[in-house]
């Protein structure tokens, strides 16, 4: 049977529990090259992972910048009991978390970024920028927790398991959240072609689905 | 597990990575230099909320302490009266009870239920939940009376001997010695010694068929708003007055209810001196069809089973679930029944 082929566009590296534990300490006690190392190993990932939960968004480096920040400050806190990347992305996820919350506060109107693709057809990338506009505006109507948990599932790709672990809630909560986000943007893509077109799109989160995790 | 969502992550330029780890690490720097000023303030403010905390608890220790020294000292000086220190609540079977208590005396009547609250300076409440008390209350500063509340009756009184019965959620006070204040329905009445309350409105037109001990009785007419058992209560005994035959004279059909009322509180108050002359009054009462026929078919079984008559209590309590299963001491006379098998 042919092997599907992984949902995350970066290559996983392998990392003993061993080697989290002494480079952990290595960052912990301050040492600008692991605190370096760390930055490097992650940078992708982490602007990928905010990039799928905030869109195109000009506070997207200052996030990142926020993520790694937050990190480096609660690191010492790290324990081990999940792995330091899953305890990665709880730090960024809170980080996003709260820039929603601050968001919902302080409604600010911004121009959202171009997303260069490396889509060969300009007219179909053009779709799919314009698509993807249009889903983060509604998602950005969403109560965070519930677009976070389902950027995580849906575009993101994460297991039902893993959103939950990495929100650091239930299971269930994680996947009524994402039933109820769901629900909300099968409404608006009623009105919108576009959005019901990206969203109906094979494998999308709309489409009929086999495993919700 | 299904395909995500084709979003396209943006990407990022060299150029951009490397301003984004100066900028990243510029932050951390700026962040660490200020973290010993930071953490030095935090300790400060630390220490300020311990020792807050700490004067606060020798604050509330002292407190507590001074409390106690205060409750004791002033137990010792009630001497050898009854402290309530807690909410009591006395239950009485077939028999009554007896207390006396600082600056009263309290008879409780046979199947009857009262809670004593804790006295305090600003005085001491009893609630009657069934039956009747009879109090004598020594007197007492007007800051501190006693109150007791029966159903939506209160009773408030600041030195006599009187006695509350509790009819359904209204009550009846008869007060022997002194004054009592009776709260009702938002109206405040004055009782004094040898009255009664509510008081006993005199039978209009009485005629020798509402006294005798099979009475006709005549119920629909218009309620008497002079009854303070007469507002919207549904468990409240409705007085009936009788209709005027053909808009003259009351004739032979005439009135019932107070009268039946008048009996049935002579009855109440015969339970304890004469209780076969009060049995023979609820007797002829209870063969009626109005409430008061309800509370008389109670009270009856209830006098019945105080008196240790077990096998009259159960026939009357049975009767009376039979014909008022819904009736205002239903649950009385279930609890009494239970007691009684």
């Amino acid at each position: 049977m042919a092997q599907s082929p992984s949902r995350t566009a970066f290559p996983l590296k392998l990392v003993r529990p061993a080697d989290d534990a002494e480079f952990v300490r290595r960052c912990v006690s301050g040492e600008r090259a692991a605190l370096r190392e760390l930055f490097e190993r992650e940078r992708v990932r982490l602007h990928a992972l905010l990039f799928r939960i905030v869109g195109p968004s000009p506070h997207l480096d200052d996030l990142l910048q926020e993520a790694f920040l937050e990190v480096f400050r609660s690191i010492a806190s790290f324990r081990g009991e999940s792995s330091l990347r899953t305890w990665i992305d709880r730090c960024t996820v809170r980080v996003a978390y709260a820039f929603f919350a601050r968001k919902a506060r302080m409604p600010v109107l911004e121009s959202l970024s171009d997303a260069p693709s490396s889509a060969p057809d300009a007219e179909e990338h053009a779709l799919l920028r314009e698509a993807t506009r249009r889903l983060y505006m509604e998602l950005d109507r969403l109560e965070p927790r519930q677009r976070l948990a389902f950027t995580l599932f849906a575009i993101e790709g994460r297991s039902m398991r893993e959103v939950a672990d990495t929100m650091s809630s239930t299971q269930v909560a994680a996947r009524v959240r994402v039933w109820r986000a769901r629900q909300t943007l099968e409404g608006r893509a009623r009105k919108d072609p576009l959005l019901a077109e990206f969203l109906a799109r094979p494998g999308a989160p709309l489409a009929p689905e086999k495993d919700a995790g | 597990m299904q395909k995500p969502l084709p979003v396209v992550v943006e990407s990022v330029s060299a150029r951009r990575w490397a301003r984004l780890e100066r900028s990243l690490f510029a932050r951390w720097d700026e962040e660490r230099l200020r973290a010993p000023e930071a953490e030095s303030e935090r300790v400060r403010q630390g220490s300020a909320r311990r020792l807050g905390r700490q004067i606060a608890i020798s604050a509330a220790v002292l407190l507590a302490v001074a409390a106690s020294v205060m409750c004791f000292v002033s137990w010792r000086r009630a001497g050898e009266a009854v402290a309530l220190d807690h909410t009591s609540r006395i239950a009485t079977g077939a028999n009554g009870s007896h207390l006396a208590l600082q600056g009263l005396t309290l008879d409780v009547e046979p199947e009857s239920a009262v809670v004593l609250g804790s006295p305090s300076e600003h005085g001491m409440l009893i609630v009657l939940d069934r039956g009747g008390i009879v109090c004598e209350v020594a007197p007492r500063s007007a800051g501190a009376p006693l109150v007791v509340q029966a159903g939506s009756v209160q009773v408030k009184v600041v030195g006599t001997r009187f006695s509350v019965t509790r009819i359904g959620e209204k009550a009846r006070v008869a007060v022997e010695h002194g004054v009592v204040e009776v709260a009702a329905g938002g109206r405040v009445a004055r009782v004094g010694a040898g009255e009664v309350w509510p008081p006993e409105a005199p039978a209009v037109a009485a005629s020798p068929a509402t006294t005798s001990d099979a009475p006709s009785v005549v119920e629909g007419g218009p309620v008497s708003d002079a009854n303070p058992h007469n507002d919207a209560n549904p468990k409240a005994p409705a007085s009936v007055v009788a209709r005027p035959a053909g808009g003259g004279a009351a004739g032979p059909h005439t009135v019932y209810g107070e009268a039946a009322q008048a009996r049935f509180e002579a009855a109440a108050a015969l339970e304890r001196s004469d209780p076969a002359r009060a049995e023979d009054l609820y007797r002829g009462l209870e063969n009626g069809s109005g409430s008061w026929a309800q509370h008389a078919l109670f009270a009856h079984g209830r006098l019945e089973a105080a008196r240790g008559n077990t096998v009259e209590a159960r026939q009357l309590l049975e009767r009376y679930l039979t014909r008022f299963p819904k009736g205002p001491n239903s649950q009385d006379a279930r609890s009494v029944l239970e007691r009684l098998r």
